[in-house]
């Protein structure tokens, strides 16, 4: 049985129709045309298919669209404002920190929510935030510098 | 050569913004109109007869529109090197996780529904589980119908071994190892065991084909070899190439996994059932089943050597588990078998490599398919003859490393070797020289006791250069699990491996515009290694424009020249050099333009730092020129192309592992590794550094955590939550050295890097979980568990002091003949 | 009907939900991160399933002082984990639902779901045990209680029954001078499930410890509370010997099974090492908390 929803993804409302065992991954994708949410495990374990729910890193893999509904939805594509890129996808891109790309949504927005919570992380606490991103390509080397680039010009010294 | 390439700057890749904003596009990313989604139904057994498939009701759901089995299609196998591999089991299914039925249906779930509704009755017959009980004379035979396969790569046939599970049977040696092993003082033997890992890429294989009238078969894929793959559909199929268009964009993640056919036929056979698209994801669990992951392997290993530690003589019996087909490979013999004697020098040496058919997963070209396996074997065996005669492993490798100029120990004659300077930088670069010796705290300064002098190595001589990237904060974190509170011991432990520059034959286009910009069009494909940045670069130093006014297009094999494919550490190397000769053709052809304006001879004509000269005074820009040409302009098209069939070029890696153990619990954590490259040149240092970061947390994996166990051939792991790959914070430090100056075949003297980084890690952190515990670990991964299980072995036991004197007994000559062949496991 | 196929229902009431639940008997969807993936899986195909996720009062985690925490159903790890009065409290429970697989996970997943899917792994469910917490089951007849280990029955099964809802968990107000820690031993980092992990719970007065209580996660078929071990520190003053020989003796009590994840043998090996760093964690933090007075 089909559901219309109402999901309000990067700063707008969307209307969707879709089956209710929708998942929010699927709905982004296949609804919404939203293709930079990836699919990976789908079960949650590799954190591909992560986006923001009101602020906060979720698997939208293990989210009914029906659930988001009501909540802020913001997925890779909702972070540049006005042709400005963010800066941690500045820093990434800088720092080397994108090989395949297929994480880099997921571990962008998982750092995003990291900074706009703790605008000064130590490595440690920058790994264990993104400890719900897979990374198969980079060891996470540079990824970790490309946060702290991103925090160091974020929170305003030069 | 350009200042911004001798100064090793970064080149940002250009697509790299697509990535960071969700706009690139992978392959799942696009879909056809009225696509049908494809599933695939698969053994649960290891080895059964299949009695009889019932589909009558999966074809009779609501929104299925094709339902096959092997009935329903020809009886053709598939594969690289040897066509061994059915599309849908026939008869028999050979491994737990083969296709036995394919359905497509208007979505995932109806699909899922179909297989649900599929009855198979299969009859189990006898697992051969173990590659050595495979091997043996006896043993049932798996593909008995072996001689009518379709052979791509020719096999060593030796008589007998048709009939037995040996997939291909190959030898190497310099010298005669007889004589070496009789003028050993010491012989030593090791069994090492490696376990089957995936190569671990986030994005699972897809795969969408579309058949039709007039359209011939048009495949959209993830697949890193789009040309080797347009040419084995060909063959499957009995189409002509030029039937076939196979659609290609950025690939998440590939390291060896996405180069051998997987869906495409049995989409393409759903698809002309159905008359639809069809398309297939795999879903995580169907990749840890039935990929083509790492070959599992036994590797022995004998060495006889002097007293005072060099090496005479090296025999080693290396066995690749091939698994139920070897057909994802080139050769069924994959390239590592070579590396099992090292970058040492030993006169005297046999390998006998093997690749044998199992009851398993089959098995594919994971990162430097061979190596890691290998030099796990060759590396932990290193250490362990270097205590047998009471050398520091630093000082042992020392003795006994090739000089340049030397041959190999497997008869190769490497154009310059400088594993000695590879090896000296990492120690230099890393803790070695001041915590070497057990006991010693980890404090800098520290100088090493027991007698042993703590030695120097030499300074890097003036004509090599030396790129560093040092990684994180490079102070050893806190303990282990944040709220435990044990005992940690440190180890630290090394590892010098090498491997080939990759060959091949691609393909290149440069064409130059009408403005004097230019395209790079090549099939280069690009699994996250920056490929079109590289050559993009190469062409704009050949050409002598600025990077961004040279793009790159490609993306189809019916547009794009013939590539080899991304893989096999050969794209810098090949398909650079195609793109070179391809720039200096299309150069060579404005410079016809320029000369024909300046009215001036082709020796006449100058052409430095972006500007044709001639000596009568004329100068103009490739814009200019280009503008002044008429109708010429618009014709100006390079074309390259480069086979490399065989080569001499090798790179070193030498790699230090710091780990701190937990002999409570047994968990190693691997604190920073200090890795050396030997790179010729690197045309984007840290692009190149950045393979090296990823494949040494690969290597990790691969040593301490990774594995698809199965057990009488049942898969013990199904899902991603037990496939432990690192996450962030059991990531370590890496700091990469990259060692310029001596040259390869590549653009400019680069050699490779996409598989050099791996295969000297595992074997690394063993050798540092030896120092730091006491215990050594022959079988991979090395989990806390083996290492608590070794550890409480050492306490309890008694005969550990005995084992060393048996050790020196054994190794006097004359005895040689019979306590030699007896294992030593520490 | 199969996968992720079914009819979703989205009470706005527990007494909504309970209604649906005599009509059917329905899974019941807190977090997503369990029942999602036994459907994704094929472990299970519901033709319906009951999302709590419209329920105001099942977000609640609140504090009373004298009583103690209430975490409602729908209460994620994250927020358990972040609480400044569950970190001064309960630091056991705070430690394990920081430890709970992902940040992703623990944004997702609620405590109460964790405990309802009854793995003998979950990390809250041993923090719990140890806390002496309770189960609030809301049913057609009303509310009954009860505490944790009559709660859990085996592996994937707990008693609650056909058309009940749990709709909290609430810990009692420990006493003063009491610590707790959680201990958690996996393969890796984060997205792990542990192979063995150990709770304790202690008062300290006047010199020694009391009330006392240890439970182990991943050893048994359920989360495993062990009053025996507990008695025998109990009223001590701890040293090392006694330790491990509460070690000993918890890893005796212990069932583990063979896994692809560990053996039995080594699982048992482990909860001998994981009671004796709890008691040495509890000892460094008594002596730290002295220092400070």
């Amino acid at each position: 049985m089909n559901k219309t929803l109402i999901l309000h993804v990067n700063g707008h409302d969307r209307r969707v129709v879709c089956e209710e065992g929708k998942t929010l991954l699927e709905v982004l994708r296949d609804h919404l045309g939203l293709k930079g949410t990836k699919k990976g495990c789908d079960e949650g374990d590799c954190g591909a298919c992560t986006v923001l729910m009101d602020g906060q890193p979720v698997n939208s893999c293990l989210v009914l669209a029906a659930r988001a509904e009501g909540h802020e939805i913001i997925t890779i594509e909702g972070l540049e404002q006005k042709g400005q890129l963010h800066p941690l996808q500045e820093a990434f891109v800088e720092e080397g920190a994108v090989q395949c790309g297929y994480c880099t949504p997921g571990m962008v927005l998982s750092a995003k929510a990291l900074l706009d919570l703790n605008p000064s992380p130590d490595e440690e606490e920058i790994r264990h935030a993104l400890s719900g991103n897979l990374c198969r390509c980079t060891g996470y080397v540079r990824i970790v510098k490309a946060v702290q680039t991103a925090a160091e010009r974020m929170h305003g010294q030069g | 050569m350009s200042a911004e390439m001798r100064n090793g700057a970064t080149l940002i890749r250009r697509e790299t913004w697509e990535k960071v904003t969700g706009e690139a596009v992978f392959a799942a990313d696009f879909e056809l109109p009225q696509h049908l989604e494809g599933k695939v139904l698969r053994s649960p057994y290891p080895h059964a007869r299949i009695v009889r498939i019932d589909t009558v009701k999966a074809r009779q759901l609501r929104g299925v529109h094709a339902v096959i089995t092997a009935d329903d299609i020809p009886n053709v196998r598939f594969g690289n090197g040897v066509a061994d591999q059915p599309v849908l089991a026939r008869g028999r299914v050979l491994f737990a996780g083969e296709k036995v039925a394919a359905v497509a249906a208007v979505d995932e779930d109806t699909a899922l529904e179909a297989l649900s509704l599929i009855t198979v009755e299969y009859e189990e017959l006898p697992v051969l589980a173990d590659p050595l009980a495979a091997m043996r004379e006896g043993a049932q035979v798996l593909h008995p119908e072996r001689r009518n396969y379709r052979h791509n790569r020719v096999l060593e046939k030796i008589p007998g071994l048709e009939m037995m599970n040996i997939g291909d049977h190959a030898r190497y040696g310099i010298g005669d190892v007889e004589e070496g092993m009789a003028e050993a003082n010491i012989i030593l033997e090791h069994t090492f065991r490696t376990q089957t890992v995936h190569q671990g890429y986030l994005e699972p294989h897809f795969t969408l084909v579309q058949t039709g009238r007039d359209k011939g078969v048009r495949v959209w894929t993830n697949n890193k070899a789009p040309f080797q793959l347009r040419g084995e559909l060909a063959k499957v199929l009995g189409l002509p190439v030029t039937d076939i268009e196979v659609n290609y964009g950025f690939i998440g993640g590939d390291f060896g996994g996405k180069g051998a056919v997987m869906d495409e036929p049995v989409c393409y056979y759903l698809s002309k059932a159905s008359g639809r698209p069809v398309q297939m994801v795999m879903t995580a669990r169907e990749e840890l089943l039935a990929a083509n992951p790492r070959h599992a392997t036994v590797i022995t290993l004998k060495s006889g050597l002097k007293h005072d530690g060099r090496l005479l003589a090296r025999q080693a019996t290396v066995v690749f588990e091939s698994g139920a087909y070897a057909g994802a490979n080139s050769h069924p013999l994959v390239g590592g078998l070579r590396r099992a004697l090292g970058a040492y020098r030993i006169p005297h040496t046999l390998i006998d490599g093997y690749a044998v058919y199992t009851n398993s997963v089959p098995a594919g070209h994971c990162r430097a398919p061979g190596d890691p396996q290998v030099f796990f074997a060759v590396e932990s065996h290193t250490d362990l003859l270097a205590e047998a005669v009471g050398l520091d492993p630093y000082e042992f490798r020392r003795l006994n490393v090739l000089r340049p100029g030397e041959l190999s120990p497997s008869g190769l004659k490497w154009a310059g070797i400088n594993a000695l300077e590879t090896l000296d930088l990492a120690v230099e670069r890393s803790e070695w020289g001041r915590t070497k010796n057990r006991g010693e705290k980890e404090e800098k300064g520290q100088k090493g006791q027991k007698g042993q002098e703590t030695t120097v190595p030499p300074a890097i001589s003036s004509d090599h250069r030396e790129i560093e990237y040092i990684s994180g904060k490079n102070k050893l974190p806190e303990a282990n699990w944040k709220t435990s509170l044990g005992t940690y011991q440190y180890g630290i432990g090394m590892a010098l491996t090498e491997r080939a520059t990759g060959l091949g034959g691609s393909a290149a286009v440069v064409a130059i515009h009408t403005d004097g910009s230019a395209t790079v069009i090549s099939g280069a494909t690009d699994p996250g290694t920056g490929s079109q940045t590289i050559l993009r670069h190469i062409a704009a130093q050949e050409l002598g424009l600025p990077l961004a006014k040279i793009s790159f297009r490609g993306g189809n094999t019916g547009m794009a020249p013939y590539d080899n494919g991304s893989g096999s550490s050969r794209v810098t190397h090949v398909t650079g050099q195609a793109v070179r000769l391809a720039a200096q053709d299309a150069l060579n052809q404005v410079r016809e333009l320029a000369c024909a304006q300046f009215g001036c001879t082709q020796g006449e004509l100058s052409y430095d730092h972006g500007l044709f000269k001639s000596p009568q005074g004329n100068s103009g820009t490739m814009a200019q020129i280009m503008a002044g040409s008429g109708r010429s302009k618009n014709i100006i098209l390079g074309r390259g192309g480069y086979a490399a069939e065989k080569g001499e070029s090798t790179c070193f890696s030498a790699q230090v592992a710091e780990v701190l153990v937990d002999t409570d619990t047994g968990q190693v954590r691997v604190l920073r590794v200090t890795a050396v490259n030997d790179i010729g040149q690197a045309l984007n240092p840290a692009a190149v550094q950045a393979q090296v970061e990823g494949a040494v947390v690969q290597g990790m994996g691969f040593a301490l955590n990774e594995e698809l166990p199965r057990v009488n051939g049942r898969p013990q792991v199904q899902s991603l939550a037990d496939y432990k790959m690192a996450t962030a914070p059991d990531a370590p430090s890496v700091n990469s050295y990259l060692l310029e100056g001596s040259p390869g075949p590549g653009p400019f003297g680069s050699k490779a890097i996409g598989e050099q980084g791996i295969a000297a890690t595992a074997p690394a952190i063993a050798n540092a979980i030896y120092h730091a515990a006491g215990v050594r670990i022959f079988d991979l991964p090395i989990t806390a568990e083996k290492v608590k299980k070794a550890l409480d072995e050492k306490r309890t036991r008694k005969v550990g002091r005995e084992r060393g004197e048996e050790k020196g007994q054994a190794g006097e000559k004359g005895q040689a003949g019979e306590k030699a062949g007896d294992r030593h496991e520490i | 009907m199969t996968g992720m196929r079914f009819k979703l229902l989205e009470p706005s009431t527990i007494d909504e939900a309970l209604d649906f639940l005599a009509a059917a008997d329905v899974p019941i969807l807190a977090g997503g991160t369990d029942l999602l993936l036994k459907i994704k899986r094929g472990l299970i195909w519901p033709e319906a399933i009951l999302s709590l996720h419209r329920i105001p009062s099942l977000y609640c985690l609140s504090y009373e002082e004298g009583t103690g925490l209430s975490i409602g159903a729908l209460v994620t790890h994250v927020r358990v984990a972040q609480s400044p009065i569950v970190k001064e409290k309960f630091p056991a429970l705070a430690q394990a639902c920081a430890l709970v697989g992902s940040p992703q996970i623990r944004n997702l997943g609620t405590v109460v779901g964790n405990l309802a899917n009854a793995s003998p792994a979950a990390d809250s469910a041993s923090a719990l045990l140890a806390l002496g917490a309770q189960v609030i089951v809301r049913n057609s007849s009303g509310v009954r209680q009860m505490s944790l280990p009559d709660f859990f029955l085996g592996p994937g099964k707990t008693s609650i029954r056909h058309g009940e809802i749990i709709e909290a968990i609430t810990v009692p107000e420990p006493l003063a001078g009491t610590a707790s820690v959680y201990l958690k031993l996996g393969r890796r980092q984060a997205l792990e499930i542990s192979i063995c992990a150990a709770a304790l719970s202690a008062r300290r007065v006047q010199g020694h410890w009391q009330d006392v209580k240890l439970a182990l996660g991943a050893v048994a078929p359920t989360p495993l509370l062990l009053p025996e071990t507990a008695s025998y520190l109990e009223g001590k003053e701890w040293t090392s010997e006694m330790l491990e020989q509460a070690g000993r003796s918890a890893a005796a009590l212990s069932r583990p099974l063979d896994d692809q994840r560990a053996s039995a043998e080594y699982r048992r090996e482990m909860a001998e090492v994981l009671v004796k760093r709890c008691g040495l964690a509890l000892i460094e933090s008594a002596a730290g908390r002295n220092a400070h007075e």
